[in-house]
């Protein structure tokens, strides 16, 4: 009895090794599978990550065949940008040759820059300010370059000496959230680009960025050499430089000079001249250029903006307008803007 | 090795495809991601920039009080007793025949603001009764002091001095009497300075009246204007004494007129 009991005991020990090796080769091919996956998708994580590639472990991803590079003695608020982009830096700086073969120093070699200007003071933006943002495409390779940059504008609150910097999501939570998170939405409506800068006393800006994206081309790009790219900003001081088609009805001040060129706004061949464009931002926008109490404002809103030279429509423009800066003014107290720029 | 190929062999045909198409997907899965790390490799670039507090400006009454505090109630135009009898500057009742003597009325109101380093204040006044503005910078002070001064008494409650018994207690602050403001007249009448041009070609008329003529003429009114400077972008908050006094005897005027209109603004300067 004994002796049959250890023989049937010896007979299931078989057995459970036989299924243990079985169970045991399910599992080595499965956590083979999964490795393979894992394997695979790591390479992807690294990928993303442009320093591994520049490490030299050739997982097969082309990079960007370009640097971005800054260029100038000062960095605006400094101090604050760093607070607000910790991801951010300064670059490195280097001696580049721009295509007039003039070197200077530029400021690269980081895949998040910190842009740079040369003007004495920081100075404080207000309506009716505008400016430059300039970078520099650096080939690392001879060839034709095209990019594209998309821009955007980030608001913050805070900043003082008792009130912490702070980005203004849409879960911002702070005190009057409601109209800071509103208010960060008016700015980035009031911030406009254009491709070119003032090119005549009569007009301002031309080609007007109104989707907020730069299709950037260097043809026969030669590498290490500094090709500036600049973008022209604008905080327009009152909606009569904008919608008004001209000043026949005396509306905007003498002194206020159109910020796009006086014309009908037109469509001509699928391309829409610098006024329709406006026109169409300032409709496609309207909540976020205008601040009207009523929501049922912004409703047929485009018949108004298209005939803002009337007293009516343009009082009721002009207050939506003005009151918007108004709220940039109290609630935002910095902006960025952040150029993404893509091959 | 020979057990794990015969096992494969025995795996039935939809295992089979089972196990291709897993693999299939994995391995699309796999390229996807690659892709979509090269796709979404991008480099940014950022600037920041400094928003200016709005620039505010508002005009109040003293203490920065609201504007309904502002009153000029009655205008004493000789220094007058309470029986209405003529008196002199120490309250001495004058004697037949002296002429009486003009009475200063004084009222203070507040230009405060932020962000406006200087702002135009203008005067425009209708010219019934013959009066005359000045404007003096004023000083604030909690205490009353010994010289001439404002006395003006608080309408809304200040919680530093607010007492249990608060409807007995009336909080005053004094003003004092600085330099005085200087004016240009915008639209003097060059033959009679007490009057307002009503030329039609001045724009001062033209944007009250378009062309029309038959405007009486002591209704057109008189702008003055003087700019102030507040030497600071921060808040400040000045005060002005209006200073209202019968303007030199002049015998076009008859003292039987009873309303005057005085409007006070003020607009931030461009600097």
């Amino acid at each position: 009895m004994k002796r049959f009991i250890s023989t049937s005991a010896a007979g299931s020990a078989a057995d459970d090794n036989k299924n243990r090796k079985k169970s045991l080769i399910k599992f080595g091919i499965l956590a083979f599978l999964a490795l393979l996956v894992w394997i695979f998708s790591t390479i992807a994580w690294f990928a993303m990550n442009d320093r591994v590639s520049a490490d030299g472990m050739n997982v097969g991803v082309a990079g960007m065949p370009f640097k971005i590079a800054a260029k100038g003695s000062r960095v605006r608020y400094s101090d604050e940008i760093t607070a607000a982009r910790s991801d951010f830096s300064f670059g490195s700086s280097g001696s580049y040759v721009n295509s007039s073969n003039v070197s200077g120093t530029y400021y690269t070699d980081t895949d998040k820059l910190i842009l740079r200007f040369d003007a004495a003071t920081d100075g404080e933006v207000k309506p009716g300010d505008s400016g430059v943002i300039e970078f520099y495409i650096i080939p690392t390779a001879d060839g034709d370059i095209t990019a594209n940059i998309s821009l955007d504008v980030i608001s913050f609150t805070g900043g003082s000496d008792d009130e912490e910097l702070t980005e203004i999501t849409a879960s911002y939570s702070g005190t009057n959230a409601a109209e800071t998170i509103k208010a960060a939405d008016y700015m980035r409506g009031h911030i406009m680009f254009f491709r070119e800068p003032s090119s005549s006393a009569s007009y301002t800006y031309t080609g007007a960025l109104t989707d907020r994206t730069l299709p950037v081309s260097i043809p026969n790009a030669v590498h290490d050499v500094a090709y500036p790219v600049q973008i022209h900003w604008m905080w327009p001081k009152t909606l009569g430089q904008l919608a008004l088609q001209t000043n026949a009805a005396g509306l905007r001040p003498a002194s206020n000079i159109p910020v796009i060129q006086e014309t009908a706004p037109a469509t001509v061949g699928g391309v829409k001249n610098d006024k329709r464009l406006v026109l169409d931002y300032l409709y496609s926008e309207r909540e976020s250029v205008f601040k009207f109490d009523s929501t049922s404002t912004y409703t047929g809103l485009d018949t108004v903006i298209d005939s803002a030279d009337t007293q009516a429509n343009f009082e009721l423009l002009t207050d939506g307008y003005n009151d918007a800066d108004s709220d940039i003014g109290t609630y935002v107290s910095y902006f960025l803007i952040e150029l993404t720029v893509t091959a | 090795m020979k057990n794990i190929i015969s096992k494969l062999r025995a795996v039935p045909l939809k295992r089979k495809l089972q196990v291709v198409t897993a693999a299939v997907i994995t391995i699309a899965f796999a390229a996807v991601f690659q892709s979509y790390a090269w796709f979404s490799e991008q480099k940014k670039a950022a600037e920041m920039f400094k928003v200016k507090h709005p620039d505010l400006l508002y005009l109040n009454a003293a203490h920065g009080e609201d504007q309904i505090y502002f009153n000029l109630g009655n205008i004493d135009i000789y220094l007058q007793d309470e029986n209405g009898n003529f008196v002199d500057a120490s309250g001495n009742r004058l004697a037949d025949g002296v002429p009486p003597v003009r009475a200063t009325n004084r009222y203070v109101f507040s230009v405060s603001g932020s962000n406006t380093t200087a702002f135009t204040l203008q005067l425009a006044y209708t010219t019934n009764n013959d009066l005359e503005y000045r404007v003096y910078n004023a000083a604030e002070l909690d205490t009353e002091p010994s010289g001439d001064h404002v006395d003006y008494v608080l309408h809304e409650d200040d919680p530093s001095t607010a007492s249990v018994n608060e409807a007995s207690v009336e909080t005053h602050r004094y003003y004092t009497k600085g330099s005085q403001v200087s004016f240009n007249k915008m639209n003097p009448d060059s033959t009679n300075s007490h009057l307002a041009l009503a030329d039609s070609s001045n724009r001062y008329y033209s944007a009250n009246y378009g062309s029309g003529s038959l405007v009486h003429e002591n209704a057109v009114p008189m702008y003055e204007q003087g700019s102030v400077s507040t030497n600071t972008t921060d808040e400040f908050c000045k005060y002005f004494i209006l200073e209202v006094e019968r303007a030199e005897e002049n015998s076009n005027y008859q003292l039987d007129k009873e309303t005057d209109i005085v409007y006070i603004s003020v607009e931030k300067n461009n600097t």
